[in-house]
């Protein structure tokens, strides 16, 4: 069964597996205290309110009522609660229950008006304290209590009763379990399925016990009781108005207060319009506190049933711990957008600007903790609701009216201090979040790590004036660049490299050790020069603490102190939080803090692969803080009334350059889906009109010849890379280009498919994409053209480069705006898509550059439309001549290295050995690439292996190292290489002076735990890789490979799927293997393991396989014949063969006109095959049984043509020869000796 | 807007539900998609198509939990597409490296017939039987392939012990479903 196979049957787990998974996800991580907002902010997702809403309506003590603060009887809480560090108030937390109600969506027909209900404080008149109190009754999840308290269950009953003019003592009590129906087995289901946790021991207790005396039932729990007096003689009542004013005059004694007030609660509408209305009472003597805490928790709810009235009395029982500070409604709807709020609500839609109303209320009822909070009416503006049911659609969310410094999130202790621990580098988790940059910069240069002192990085009097504070600030985004234009007050080369905007919200102030929520705009260190030299470009999500000029109170945008003196990656390492030193080194503070980090260094890759972030150091924050405080605090400092005006408020420095324009506030500058940091480009134009140049006045100043090619980006060359592989691009090209390694499949001028691989220097240096224009990456499509002669690397002409797309099924070509020429459709009709202006730019490589399109057409029109405009002006020839351009191949037998020319392999026939070649449909004018080796031997330098990549062999046996279970970095290489004294005896003996090249290595190799691995260049010029391995893997039973013992194509067979699970890696990563018994002789079968591009894909879900594509099949037979790994057996495991080097070993060399096996099998008679002594063997082409296609050793296709051999020099029937014609047009070959 | 009013807007064939869904559950969605492809143009296919595909189903179904509803859909269509993109190029996503765990309980060599829904209620049942913590970090790295760091953070474990966790419930998985006569 395949893998994703069995990934699929997971689509078929039931929906509650799935969603409580779900539910665990959105319960955000679990952090230590230390993180401190950030942890309140996890508390968002994780909920409560169970209760909520459910204190609107209840009941109160006695027939004195005592509603003066506290409101709970002082008991001493079940559990211990935590104290907090600072003043001593406890910590408080949500219960980690899922199915709250964040964000229930509401109806209401008139808008907030609707809503009924007293509010004895309004939000605007929130004191600056207000008492929270400790639930003592412990639940599971939020919904069970694990304990049932029935004395207070009864003191209860007792309670109502007498309040009734009942007498329990002379009633039968009737207890209620709504559980002891259930099973034990159906219990530990529910609780253990739905809530993971035991089954309680409450529920095995009575909920309720209730009695029941002249048509009057009262029942309580533990958390209050309702009374219910049946025919009561009720008259009729127009609302609920009419009911409460009936009860004021009939039962107010019965509602065990001194002066009720009536609440009308409710308001919300069901789907029908109608509007849920309810009678409540609640103590109304006593300030506007006690009132609030009265309705909140001792309210009686009354209710009418026909002729019945109930009574619901709610009397619960917490204990107060004491007076939290409060935040206002406006910090509250603050909180709320950054996403705090309690419950688990998806939605996006937290707009503060659709609050309509805010309450004041207490989270009560199954919550641990309650606590006062603001309940948010947000107004959902999408309509849809409006639309379909005539209602008003609002989301209901609800925001803790205390300070979030008192939140932990559920179930962690803030008591236990996280104890910061030694790291190494290799502990620091690796990056999350998506890079900008990643795959297409130039090379890194070292880091500017230049010491400074403490002195000299505090020396401006003025800067020390401005340092705000040390902040830990959370990226949201890198500013549009035009607004960083804009804000620098740039001009175009001047001073925009030098600062990136990052939109960023301040969560934490470490000098003053409180949370914040505050965005700003700052700038600091991060365009892309400077990123180069090793600045921290930072991206979305990441969280930094930076020391910051402006305090947050004076501005909304701040910078940098010194760009990166004092900048550090905030990172969590085992729970604990840690403060990465990734900015410029200060001797004098590392030396006075603890280092966490073992190493001396570390280097991770964030947002640019290619600029990884170096950190020298791991502080704990506190400790960072304090000592960063005693600096700033101990520097000369110049009295701020001294400062010049700035431009973003008092004090000293705005951004640098010339304003503009003062920005009034950061909400002044829209938000963008996606940062760039896009510049103009200004078009060339024609002097003499001032008009961007045509294309007739582009095209007139060309000459020579052009190809138009389609390809596909498949690599992006270092400028190491680029430079050793070829000397004009260090020369010339660097300075504007990128070399990429490119796949042609597209002659877009002669319209024919292509298949082959070059080399492109295209767009995509730093510079460049500075100038918004993108570095490409793999798998980007192009269409370029390009001067025919051009040297090995091919230069794309700058005026018509496109971007394809297939769009629909069409292949679409986007012109690429670089271009200076007016490319517009009047003029040329046949480049005819319109091109909305979403379609304007994509994003590619980086979202801070995106690609500008100025023109759309179909690749087909384009190309009919280039065809015709080149060839008119001489700059295109049509093909037919071109393929007499290809040069002629030497073939030298030797070096086709084909295999025997004797097979012995029984009937040959119907051999199945894994070649495709046969799904090949061969037509007239069909072409096979054909390659040469990059490899050669200089014999004029006695036989020195030229253009020998030792980078990829030693990369070839650490991918060895990894595959066998070991530490690449561990394991030792022996390289075979002359000595300096080596080199100079073989010079002199030689008579040649031998290059230092010549004493490089041709041969590295490992052992390591009984397996070996040599890789070598052969004397075929390939690497080979053999490998030995003598430990942790046998054949099942019945399985073998081999020559050394023999092999059956049976017991082959049996060993091919153990060898593919086992050692598929070796083929790489890049796809599955494929296994084929190879019939090197019939009874010694080896196994052979290649890259299938065609014949064992994932079969859709009918079973059927994709259609196999002309270049697939062509690619396989190649990995068939050259790119491969044999499995043999010699006592251990041995196999050999180069499984991942096919591009590092072999060049295109051109496209060449192929022949059919007729043709070819023809040849054989007339000599036109590769020479082996099987020639002599007289067999003609009549005698050829089976036919296949293959590649030899030197990159050229041929056919191979088994011939019986019986007869023939011994061979006995059932041997078999071969003869080897090449598979292209025999103009193009001439046979060597 | 609540789940049930969506699903009614399905009902009425109110073109608003797919707008109301997928304002809803775009991020849900996409993370699943490009948990599993790896690529954002591609996961906005698959939105698309999810939302389509509910469109085509409800009615007649009517999902009591319009969320997971959505999200196997978004898998099913994601994981087809793997498929077609698999057979070109190795996809490196992390599904892609969840995907080689499952190695130790599936033999890619078997090629036997399995239902695929009768296997996944037999792994839903085998879940039902280990803790709450293996049960959810199973589902999230092989269901919605999260990373091992994301699990670990969630559960204020090591991603070792995880890892460790994850192995003994895929050893039990295995041994669970040979039990119930799964050759897989």
């Amino acid at each position: 069964m395949k893998k994703l196979d069995f990934s699929a049957s997971l689509n078929h787990l039931s929906d509650e597996t799935i969603a409580e998974a779900e539910a665990a996800r959105n319960a955000r991580k679990k952090k230590p205290a230390s993180l401190k907002y950030a942890a309140v902010a996890a508390c968002a997702a994780i909920v409560v309110l169970v209760g909520l809403g459910v204190a609107r309506g209840v009941h109160i003590e006695r027939d004195v009522p005592d509603v003066t603060t506290p409101v709970f009887e002082s008991e001493t809480a079940a559990e211990p609660v935590e104290p907090a560090a600072s003043d001593g108030l406890p910590m408080l937390r949500f219960a980690d229950e899922s199915s709250a109600e964040g964000g229930r969506g509401v109806f209401l027909k008139n808008g907030v008006e609707d809503l009924l209900g007293v509010e004895p404080i309004l939000p605007s008149e929130t004191p600056e304290t207000l008492p929270v109190y400790k639930n003592t009754t412990k639940f599971y999840g939020g919904i069970y209590p694990d304990s049932v308290d029935t004395d207070r269950i009864k003191s209860l009953l007792e309670k109502y009763a007498a309040a009734w003019g009942l007498d329990i003592s002379s009633l039968e009590i009737t207890e209620e379990n709504p559980f002891s129906e259930y099973s034990s087995d159906d219990l530990d289901k529910i609780f253990s399925d739905t809530y993971g946790v035991p089954v309680p021991e409450g529920v095995h207790q009575p909920q309720k016990m209730s009695v029941s005396a002249d048509g009057i039932t009262v029942s309580a729990s533990q958390y209050g009781a309702s009374v219910t007096v049946e025919s009561a003689g009720l008259p009729s009542f127009e609302d609920e108005n009419g009911l409460a004013e009936y009860v004021l005059e009939n039962y107010a004694d019965r509602l065990l207060m001194s002066a009720p007030e009536i609440n009308i609660i409710g308001g919300e509408r069901n789907a029908d319009g109608g509007q849920n209305r309810s009678v409540s009472f609640f103590e109304g003597s006593g300030d506007a506190l006690e009132r609030l805490l009265s309705m909140e928790f001792r309210s009686v709810g009354v209710y009418l049933d026909g002729d019945s009235l109930t009574f619901d009395y709610h009397d619960e029982k917490g204990e107060e711990l004491g007076d939290y500070p409060t935040i206002t409604p406006d910090e509250a709807a603050e909180l709320f957008e950054q996403g705090f709020y309690l419950g688990a609500d998806e939605t996006d839609v937290r707009d503060a600007e659709n609050i309509e109303k805010i309450e004041l209320e207490y989270v009560s009822g199954s919550s641990e903790f309650w606590f006062p909070c603001y309940r948010l009416w947000v107004y959902d503006p999408d309509g849809a609701i409006e639309r379909v049911m005539s209602m008003k659609l609002y989301n209901v969310y609800t925001v803790p009216a205390i300070e979030p410094r008192y939140f932990e999130e559920s179930g962690i202790s803030t008591s236990e201090e996280v104890r910061l621990m030694p790291f190494s580098a290799e502990d620091i988790p690796p990056y999350q979040n998506a890079g900008y940059y990643d795959g297409v910069m130039k090379d890194a240069k070292p880091a500017t790590s230049a010491d400074e002192s403490l002195e000299e990085l505090f020396s401006d009097r003025d800067f020390n004036a401005q340092i705000g504070s040390f902040y830990k600030v959370r990226v949201n985004e890198t500013l549009d660049g035009s607004d960083a234009l804009w804000l620098n007050g740039y001009t175009t080369g001047a001073q925009d490299d030098q600062a990136t905007f990052y939109r960023a919200t301040v969560l934490y102030d470490y000098f003053a050790e409180k949370a914040m929520h505050k965005d700003i705009i700052f700038r600091m260190a991060g365009s892309v020069k400077m990123q180069e030299s090793g600045s921290p470009p930072y991206t979305s999500g990441d969280e930094a603490a930076l020391l910051l000029f402006r305090d947050s109170e004076v501005s909304d945008f701040n910078r940098a102190f010194k760009c990166y003196a004092f900048v550090y990656d905030v990172e969590n390492i085992d729970g604990g939080e840690y403060l990465l030193a990734r900015g410029q080194r200060v001797p004098e503070l590392e030396d006075s803090l603890t280092d966490y980090m073992t190493d001396e260094t570390a280097s991770i890759v964030t947002s640019s692969t290619y600029n990884p972030a170096v950190y020298h150091g791991a502080y704990d924050p506190e400790e960072l803080a304090q000592k960063l405080k005693e600096i700033v605090d101990g520097a000369e400092k110049t009295p701020l009334e001294n400062l010049s005006e700035g431009r973003f408020g008092p004090g000293v420095l705005g951004f640098g350059g010339s304003f503009k324009e003062e920005p009034a506030e950061v909400a002044a500058l829209e938000y963008v889906s996606e940062p760039i940091y896009e510049r103009r480009i200004p078009i060339d134009t024609v002097p003499a009109t001032g008009m961007p140049m045509s294309f007739d006045e582009v095209l007139s100043g060309m000459s020579g010849q052009l190809s138009g090619i389609a390809y596909e980006i498949t690599g992006v060359y270092t400028r190491e890379e680029a430079e050793n592989l070829h000397e004009d691009f260090a020369d010339s090209l660097y300075a504007s280009r990128t070399l990429y390694r490119a796949h042609a499949f597209y002659d877009v001028l002669n319209d024919k498919p292509l298949d082959y691989y070059f080399d492109v220097a295209g767009w995509g240096t730093a510079d460049a994409q500075e100038d918004g224009w993108p570095p490409y990456t793999v798998g980007d499509r192009l269409l370029s053209f390009f001067r025919v002669n051009d040297s090995e690397i091919k230069v794309p002409n700058s005026n018509f480069e496109f971007m394809l797309f297939e769009i629909d099924g069409v292949k679409v070509a986007y012109h690429i705006g670089k271009s200076r020429i007016r490319f517009e459709s009047d003029a040329y009709p046949n480049l005819d898509l319109e091109m909305a202006e979403s379609e304007r730019e994509v994003i590619t490589t980086t979202k801070n550059n995106p690609i500008r399109f100025t023109q759309k057409s179909t690749l087909q029109s384009l190309a009919e439309f280039m065809r015709d405009e080149l060839y008119d002006r001489g700059l295109f020839t049509p093909d037919d001549a071109s393929a007499e351009s290809l040069p002629i191949l030497k073939i030298t037998p030797a070096e086709v290295s084909l295999g025997d020319e004797i097979y012995s392999a029984g009937d040959v026939s119907g051999l199945e050995n894994g070649n495709p070649w046969d799904m090949l449909e061969i037509s007239e004018g069909d072409t096979l690439p054909v390659y040469e080796r990059v490899l050669s031997r200089n014999f004029e330098m006695n036989g020195m292996i030229e253009n020998v990549d030792r980078d990829f062999m030693r990369e070839a046996l650490r991918f060895y190292a990894i595959g066998f279970g070991f530490d690449p970095d561990e394991i030792e290489i022996e390289e075979d290489r002359l000595t300096p004294e080596e080199l100079e005896k073989l010079s002199e003996s030689t008579r040649t002076e031998l290059p230092e090249e010549y004493a490089e290595p041709t041969r590295m190799s490992f052992e390591k735990d009984g397996v070996e691995v040599e890789i070598y260049v052969t004397d075929g010029m390939f690497y080979r890789v053999d490998i030995g391995i003598d430990s942790g893997f046998e054949l099942p039973e019945g399985a073998k490979v081999g020559f050394y013992f023999g092999a059956s194509r049976e017991e082959a067979e049996n060993a091919e799927a153990a060898l593919l699970t086992e050692y598929e890696w070796l083929i790489g990563n890049n796809d599955a293997g494929k296994t084929a018994v190879d019939s090197g002789e019939s009874d010694r079968c080896f196994v052979t393991m290649y890259h299938p591009c065609v014949g064992e894909f994932i079969p859709y879900d009918d079973g059927t396989l994709p259609e196999p594509d002309r270049n697939d099949i062509v690619k396989t037979i190649i990995n068939f014949s050259l790119n491969n790994i044999d499995f043999m057996d010699d006592g251990d495991i041995f196999c050999y063969g180069i499984p991942n080097a096919f591009e590092t070993q072999y060049r295109k060399v051109g496209d060449y006109p192929m022949i059919t096996p007729d043709e070819a099998r023809a040849l054989i008679d007339e000599g036109g095959y590769v020479w082996t002594a099987f020639d002599e063997s007289g067999r003609t082409a009549a005698d050829v049984v089976r036919t296949e296609l293959v590649y030899g050793r030197d990159g050229v296709p041929y056919y191979k043509f088994y011939c019986p051999a019986d007869g023939w020099r011994g061979c006995v029937a059932g041997e078999y020869g071969v003869y080897y014609v090449p598979a292209i047009e025999q103009r193009f070959v001439e046979m060597g000796e | 807007m609540q789940d049930e009013m969506i699903v009614e807007l399905f009902w009425k064939r109110d073109e608003t539900a797919i707008s109301e869904s997928e304002g809803k559950y775009r991020s849900y969605l996409s993370k699943i998609a490009y948990s599993v492809l790896a690529d954002l143009e591609d996961a906005r296919e698959i939105i698309n198509e999810t939302l389509l595909r509910a469109w085509n189903s409800i009615p007649p179904q009517r999902p009591s939990m319009l969320k997971t509803y959505l999200g196997k859909i978004a898998r099913e269509l994601s994981l087809d597409m793997y498929r077609t993109k698999h057979r070109k190029k190795r996809v490196a996503s992390e599904f892609t490296v969840s995907l080689d765990e499952l190695g130790d309980i599936v033999s890619e060599g078997f090629e036997g017939e399995i239902d695929l829904k009768l296997l996944g209620e037999a792994i839903d049942r085998y879940l039902q039987t280990v803790s709450y913590e293996a049960r959810t970090a199973f589902v999230q790295r092989y269901f919605f392939a999260d990373s091992l760091r994301e699990i670990s953070a969630r559960q204020g474990a090591s991603e070792a012990a995880v890892k460790s966790m994850l192995f003994r419930t895929r050893q039990g998985l295995k041994e669970y479903l040979t039990k119930e006569g799964y050759e897989i």
